[in-house]
């Protein structure tokens, strides 16, 4: 089954590679919708049908971790998957967001961990709705 | 080239970055790269935390646009616009300063690097109380040079991790 994919990141590259390298992990992707920012991203979640988000997390306007909080405040949106790309560093901040139940890919990143993360998150999906 | 504390690092962290997001290889190059700055263009991150400052890149504009190109998967000879060049090099910016400030600090600490922007220069080290230069590296391949430096506020005494 297709997936709506939404892709946040202040930088259009990023986005670009995110979705090319989606490509090449032989995800089986739907709709693509883009945001610059964290605000952008909530308006395109309440406009669109999406099934999973990467975002980054330093981005101007609104950041990635502000746009997750709001979406777990939302019983629309509080189980949505969630995947963050960022260079994040702080093994502090990484456990924070993996507490708000995002998954984390380090920049630079490959084909492969974003299939890996994805087949797992599509796992835990499927998992759920079978419960 | 006078030698600075975090030089190796830097050198590290910027060459594996770049390997990674455009597979392009660069080797040190020992000298400052020549060329007035009206031939390279600049990207900063800002970074505040434990200790504060700004990781500089500035490419060539011939390493920029092969480095956008392969970071897009363009093909050989696309044109590449000035636009995305600048994003890709402040999106380089951003993940090198991302992954050098645990490597010389410490990958408990949090720090927040703002949205990289376009600089006219490579900065200056300041010898008043401002940024100092912490790490430098110039790097080189056939297309031209990369030069990544971080400065840090003086006011703050970084050693290196580990």
């Amino acid at each position: 089954m297709s997936l709506n994919i939404l892709v946040v990141d202040d930088s259009s590259v990023v986005r670009a590679m995110i979705i090319k390298t989606l490509g090449l992990a032989g995800i089986d992707v739907g709709e693509v919708h883009q945001a610059s920012n964290g605000r952008e991203g909530l308006d395109a979640i309440d406009a669109h049908w999406i099934d999973l988000v990467f975002a980054d997390l330093n981005m101007p306007v609104m950041d990635g971790e502000e746009m997750i909080d709001q979406l777990r405040a939302n019983p629309l949106w509080e189980d949505l998957p969630l995947v963050v790309i960022s260079t994040e560093g702080s093994a502090t901040r990484i456990a924070r967001l993996e507490e708000k139940g995002a998954y984390f890919i380090h920049k630079p990143f490959t084909p492969e961990r974003i299939r890996d993360v994805v087949t797992q998150l599509i796992g835990h999906e499927n998992e759920k709705k079978s419960a | 080239m006078k030698k600075n504390q975090h030089d190796q690092v830097v050198y590290r962290i910027a060459a594996e970055t770049i390997e990674a997001l455009a597979l392009m290889f660069l080797v040190p190059d020992e000298e400052a790269p020549a060329g007035s700055d009206i031939d390279r263009i600049t990207a900063s991150a800002c970074f505040t935390g434990p200790f504060s400052g700004q990781l500089v890149v500035s490419v060539s504009r011939a390493v920029l646009v092969e480095l956008t190109g392969n970071m897009l998967g363009l093909d050989d000879g696309t044109p590449v616009p000035l636009e995305q060049q600048r994003d890709a090099l402040k999106e380089l910016a951003n993940v090198i300063c991302g992954n050098l400030l645990p490597e010389i600090g410490d990958v408990q600490q949090v720090f927040h690097i703002e949205p990289p922007i376009i600089l006219d220069a490579m900065p200056e080290p300041q010898s008043d109380g401002g940024e100092s230069l912490a790490g430098r590296a110039c790097l080189t391949t056939d297309s031209g040079t990369a030069e990544v430096a971080i400065f840090i506020e003086q006011t703050q005494d970084v050693g290196v991790a580990g």
